[in-house]
């Protein structure tokens, strides 16, 4: 049976390191992120400090989201709030 | 199970910190770029709602970071080799180089949705193509490709009025460009000053800066004529109405020390090899440069808002 976290092959087995992929030279390349995400089947076992980094990370990307989704709230109202106030004038 | 396929987190860079971040959207430019961007929206003759006036320039600001943190992605082998951006968070390991570029292309897509929102089709469009200009034109081209590198791609630090026009009125007229027009001719003896001091650095990660494929001579000349074409340049606002008389009072007398500076940085060894005392005058070029760009817009903003807006001509 597998550890929580590691990755299966199809057939079952744990999966094998592989070569590193032939990186694709030029700007074609460093935008395909080639060479990057190659599973090597090594995990990564991070420290409390990390961990909490992360977490705080993730507040700050939730937060962030949030932020800009009352943004665009608040410039929807400013720019067409006006007309939804004089909506029943629209009909005189 | 075996430990072995897993990697120590002690050879995992300490986690960025949300000040690392900042620094990746290069803060610096950040500010000039806002600063003439909402010249470029108080000097044009058209009121905006101040709610989306304020989102335009906040979109404005996440399109100059995210084209800093793409150019610092793209970058990163050459300024871990250059002792003044070694420091940088990515070559420094606390932001890996995907997540730069990731972080920049989601900042790009949020900016220009932004700018959309808050302003118009046009000025998100010239937001786009400052972003792709600055990060594609000449990050990943020009910068290693050609010594003219910095005169063409100063062309993206000089979008930011034209955006900020463009979110007013919706179109962009003779002003906006002459604005344009005065930081892309401002561009070249700006970064060239800095470049005197730099260019052994330049030279050994193989990018063409000019001293490093003409020499400091031929640098301090273009510095030169640039400067003696970028400064009447500066005194066109004067004919079209856009700049008052605090304006021409500014354009004069900082015009006049830009060329006194150029003439000193000509007349000396400033980036020879032999001749290291002479490149204060080079540092002084390039802090009098700032000064010069920054007190013209200033002169610019403060005729609108005060306002003390006294044109010379029948203009706006």
């Amino acid at each position: 049976m597998l550890d929580k976290g590691q990755i299966k092959d199809w057939d079952g087995g744990p999966e094998k390191p592989v070569a590193a992929t032939v990186p694709v030279a030029g700007v074609a390349g460093v935008l395909s992120g080639a060479g990057e995400g190659v599973p090597t089947g090594e995990r990564v076992t991070l420290t409390d400090a990390q961990v909490s980094a992360r977490k705080r990370r993730g507040q700050w990307i939730a937060l962030a989201l949030f932020a800009f989704v009352i943004l665009i709230f608040v410039l929807t109202m400013a720019k067409v709030g006006g007309n939804i106030a004089n909506w029943g004038t629209a009909f005189e | 199970m075996s430990d072995a396929g897993f990697v120590s987190a002690s050879t995992i860079a300490a986690p960025a910190s949300a000040m690392d971040y900042v620094r990746l959207m290069k803060p610096r430019v950040m500010s000039l770029v806002v600063f003439t961007a909402f010249v470029g929206m108080i000097a044009a003759p058209a009121a905006m709602n101040p709610v989306a006036a304020a989102c335009a320039v906040l979109a404005v600001a996440l399109g100059s970071g995210a084209a800093g943190a793409l150019n610092m992605w793209y970058d990163a082998d050459i300024d871990a080799k250059m002792a003044r951006t070694v420091s940088r968070p990515v070559p420094a390991g606390l932001i890996r180089p995907d997540e730069a570029r990731s972080f920049g292309l989601i900042m790009s897509a949020l900016s220009v949705t932004l700018m959309a929102l808050a302003a118009t089709p046009l000025a998100a469009v010239l937001l786009a193509f400052s972003i792709f200009f600055y990060a594609v034109v000449y990050t990943m081209w020009l910068k290693r490709s050609t010594a003219q590198n910095i005169v063409i791609g100063g062309a993206a630090g000089a979008f930011p009025p034209v955006i900020g026009w463009a979110a007013a009125t919706g179109d962009v007229s003779i002003d906006a460009w002459l604005l344009f027009g005065l930081i892309f001719l401002w561009t070249p003896p700006h970064f060239w000053a800095l470049s005197l001091w730099t260019s052994k650095e330049y030279a050994r990660v193989g990018v063409p800066m000019l001293p490093v494929t003409r020499g400091a001579a031929e640098t301090r000349r273009q510095i030169l004529v640039y400067t003696l074409i970028v400064t009447p340049f500066a005194l066109l606002p004067l004919a079209t109405g856009l700049g008052g008389a605090i304006y021409g009072v500014v354009a004069v007398l900082g015009g006049a020390a830009f060329i006194w500076n150029a003439f000193r940085v000509f007349f000396s060894r400033a980036g020879d090899a032999d001749a290291p005392a002479d490149i204060g005058r080079a540092k002084a070029m390039f802090g009098v440069s700032i000064f010069y760009l920054f007190a013209l817009f200033a002169a610019l903003l403060v005729e609108r808002v005060l306002p003390l807006h006294f044109p010379l001509t029948g203009g706006a």
